[in-house]
């Protein structure tokens, strides 16, 4: 316990720093902010205006796509908040970041981890919740008790599934050293996966999605589950109790891909 | 001449000696293509045609967007202005070369490097798995088409970069222009698809003919007519935008020029 | 033995880079290695409060040394110990007891003021506040930080970002430092404060020290021993006066005679220079006693003045560095 508090002294200490540094750039920060949302809202639109023309996606509607949409683009915005330092690991090897790292009595990975805490983050993370909030309307989303827990489960469980597969992939500039198109060809992907239903992709490509990288779970199966439409693969259990198995497996995974990658740079330094 | 060669070409070893680089960025425009693919196969099951274009057209103009995607690879809105700040302007002065050009020069080798890592492998892969349709109308249209765009694109990124010697207290003005093309260009979104309002303003700009105007020439969607006409409004939008560049060009260069850099 | 190196290896495997177009497309598929041994089987230990020199030539191995002392790097085999502890397996028990202050990169957070880099460790070492503040004020008094707390790391001078360095490695009291080229780039005045730092927190403290220094008058002033390697390997360990006496056993004679002579002679003397009615020689002190040298040779010729010189720790560390490695 006495751990525990120790950690979130140096973690709030952290994001006290974080913030007050990014702060001394206002016009920055604001200017970064006010340009981050335009391609996800390019992306929204898209599907407003392919229903408009189509009548539906996939049997989707338009505000059920919106709700999927919503709830990839928020987890995407919890990870860009609390984790962009990933994008970073190719950078903080070459610059020596992880001798220091390595120096301090705390496991690499949580100072890693609680380093850095992006202000600008903030705007993916209000714009995603703004569409999804938006979406549970129109969907007609019943808030009782029961299932806004289960949505906040949901968002945390999606959000850390999220920021787990993105560690596990930047880690590989731990052996690379290069994170730049490692990280823009991960956003890619996630986002291609996690912003339109997943029926439209090939039942092969489906499984994989599911099984092996399992980035179904951050807002399709969700959405699924909590629509009430069926996904193409029936899972057995209980959604959520899936997607939080899940997001807890996959960054318990995250954390061995680190320390491998922390041992690789050990033995090579920088 | 011989001397923008060069550094067209130095541009080309550099980009190939990141061999991970390489494979990365083919993955991603390999991801954008296949999940377009699939979206608009979806989006097509059920219904014929839209504002008269069918599904494989439909499916052709996704997959020439994304190829052209990585051809336009540009990099003068990330190095005009660290490389000014940092003293290019200097060499300006003492060696015959226009900086502008040369520039230009550097992201044609830019993206002759593209066309090998990215759009030819794409391509191959596009006809294997999905199987890329031929243009339906002169190839040489597009290619012309395809060249005007270059110019209007690369223009734009560049004045871009200039303005940002206003601005840069704002962060990536380039990411802004970045995310517009992405909005109005075509590039995603098929222009036919907004509102008819929506589609006249556009028309006033010169963001559709980066990728709706020679996507549209490839599919097949202008009359013959409708695609000269089209080339020569992308030629006068070139024309206008190089001659916009040259006029920031000499204020930024006096600017930099006062402020040292 | 309070730090223990034993039998310490390390090898990096390197890729090489090839020319032209050719090279860069192969590259991209077949890369080409060589292996390279930096440190080849290295043992020592060290006691508790030692100050110790660990000098050699440039890429001799130091850095990757310490940076296997301190954790950062695994070595290939071997092992290193702190106090009992193994530091690659307790790594987070060791370091929470040793400070390390890298003389080319800072230890310090580079986007921070230096007080808010101190702020951060108290709180990452679990220091208690009492004992903060109290350290906090004693380094102020001996390394005068106290003006610098406000200024962000980055726009500190070489000699200020030192001392904030070396605050930063003390504030947990750690038992051990270690001390990679501590006063490199630095001006005189500064070196003379970090030299009087070590020696005062090692008398007061019983720190036992770590320096990698390629500056001399640092070892002549701090290390009672001195540890060098080679090429990777320990070609000497021991007292600094032990390894002068043995590596370059002679001394030096300046003799100024009262009218100009041709020669000066002794059978256990060697001429190197002279000038005028200045002789410089040389001579073994195991062989014979500076004392009686002079008596014998003011017994034979007509001498003014004479002075006595000892080697120049340079000429002892050259002599060193110059010989194979076998």
């Amino acid at each position: 316990m006495k751990s525990v508090r120790h950690h979130l002294i140096v973690a709030a200490y952290y994001i006290k720093l974080s913030v007050m540094k990014q702060l001394e750039y206002p016009l920055y920060i604001l200017g970064t902010m006010l340009m981050i949302p335009l391609m996800y809202l390019t992306g929204i639109l898209l599907l407003y205006y392919m229903v408009e023309n189509f009548h539906s996606l996939a049997g989707w509607s338009f505000p059920q796509l919106a709700f999927m949409y919503g709830l990839g683009y928020l987890s995407h915005g919890v990870m860009m908040v609390f984790s962009v330092q990933n994008w970073w690991i190719g950078t903080y090897v070459l610059r020596g970041e992880f001798d220091r790292m390595l120096l301090r009595p705390l496991s690499v990975f949580f100072q890693f981890s609680a380093m850095y805490f992006n202000v600008i983050g903030l705007m993916d993370l209000f714009v995603g919740a703004a569409i999804f909030f938006y979406a549970c309307d129109l969907v007609h989303f019943e808030w009782t008790w029961l299932s806004t827990i289960n949505i906040i489960l949901v968002i945390a469980a999606s959000s850390l599934l999220r920021s787990a597969i993105f560690t596990i992939f930047c880690s590989t500039a731990f052996w690379t050293k290069r994170s730049q198109s490692m990280v823009m060809l991960l956003n890619e992907f996630m986002d291609k996966t996690t912003m339109y239903p997943l029926s439209i992709y090939p039942h092969a490509v489906q499984m994989v999605l599911t099984l092996v990288i399992p980035i179904g779970f951050i807002s399709y199966y969700p959405a699924c589950a909590i629509l009430g439409k069926s996904s193409s693969i029936e899972l057995p259990v209980e959604i959520s109790i899936w997607t939080l198995l899940t997001s807890i497996t996959v960054h318990l995974l995250s954390r061995l891909v680190f320390r491998l990658g922390l041992k690789k740079y050990e033995s090579t330094g920088s | 001449m011989r001397a923008y060669l060069y550094v067209a070409k130095m541009r080309l070893l550099s980009s190939l000696a990141y061999r991970f680089d390489v494979f990365t960025s083919l993955g991603t425009g390999v991801i954008i293509a296949v999940a377009s693919i699939f979206l608009w196969k979806a989006a097509y099951s059920g219904t014929d045609s839209v504002s008269g274009v069918d599904e494989s057209q439909m499916i052709a103009y996704v997959m020439v967007s994304a190829l052209l995607t990585a051809f336009f690879s540009i990099s003068v809105a990330q190095t005009l202005p660290e490389k000014i700040s940092q003293g290019d302007i200097v060499i300006d002065f003492y060696r015959p070369i226009n900086l502008v050009i040369k520039y230009f020069a550097e992201d044609l080798g830019l993206a002759a490097g593209a066309l090998i890592t990215r759009v030819i492998p794409m391509l191959i892969f596009l006809m294997v798995c999905f199987g890329v349709s031929a243009p339906k109308t002169s190839f040489l249209l597009f290619m012309l088409s395809t060249a005007l765009s270059f110019v209007i694109i690369w223009t734009i990124s560049a004045i871009i970069a200039m303005l940002s010697f206003w601005f840069f207290q704002l962060g990536s003005l380039s990411d802004v222009k970045d995310g517009i093309v992405l909005l109005l260009s075509g590039q995603y979104i098929p222009l036919w698809l907004f509102p008819k309002e929506i589609q006249n303003v556009l028309s006033f700009l010169p963001f559709q003919h980066i990728y709706q105007t020679p996507l549209s020439i490839y599919i097949g969607r202008l009359k013959p007519e409708e695609c000269l006409f089209a080339l020569l409004i992308e030629l006068v939008w070139a024309v206008f935008l190089i001659l916009a560049l040259f006029l920031i060009w000499s204020k930024a260069r006096r600017k930099v020029l006062i402020q040292g850099g | 033995m309070f730090i223990e190196v034993d039998d310490l290896v390390k090898e990096f495997s390197i890729t090489k880079k090839k020319k032209g177009i050719k090279g860069a497309v192969s590259g991209l598929f077949r890369p080409e290695k060589i292996n390279l041994r930096a440190v080849d089987h290295i043992s020592f230990g060290i006691e508790e409060s030692e100050i110790v020199g660990y000098i050699g030539p440039n890429g001799a191995g130091k850095s990757t040394t310490v940076k296997m002392m301190t954790g950062i790097m695994h070595p290939t085999s071997g092992t290193v110990s702190i106090g009992g502890l193994s530091v690659h397996a307790d790594r987070k028990k060791v370091v929470s007891d040793i400070g390390v202050v890298f003389g080319q990169r800072t230890q310090l957070y580079w986007d921070l003021r230096l007080g808010e880099s101190f702020e951060l460790l108290k709180r990452i070492y679990q220091i208690d506040s009492k004992i903060f503040n109290h350290n906090i004020s004693v380094l102020n008094d001996v390394l005068e930080i106290g003006k610098l707390m406000d200024i962000p790391v980055r726009q500190l001078s070489l000699g200020q970002r030192m001392r904030g360095d070396l605050a930063a490695a003390m504030l947990h009291n750690p038992s051990v430092l270690f001390l990679d080229e501590p006063t490199i780039g630095l001006d005189i005045q500064a070196k003379r404060a970090i030299r009087k730092f070590i020696a005062d927190i090692n008398r007061l403290k019983g720190t036992t020290v770590i320096l990698t220094t390629h500056d001399l008058d640092d070892v002549e002033q701090l290390c009672k021993r001195l540890i060098i390697i080679n090429e990777g390997r320990l070609v000497e360990d021991g007292p600094l006066q032990a390894i002068i006496d043995r590596v370059t056993p002679y001394r030096y004679l300046v003799v100024d005679t009262v009218l100009p002579l041709q020669d000066l002679k002794h059978p256990l003397v060697k001429a190197i220079k002279k000038e005028d009615t200045c002789f410089w020689m040389k001579f073994d002190k195991a062989q014979i006693s500076a004392s009686k040298l002079t008596m014998e040779l003011m017994q034979q010729y007509p001498i003014k003045d004479i002075r006595l010189k000892e080697p120049e720790i340079e000429d002892v560390i050259s002599e060193i560095y110059k010989r194979r490695v076998d």
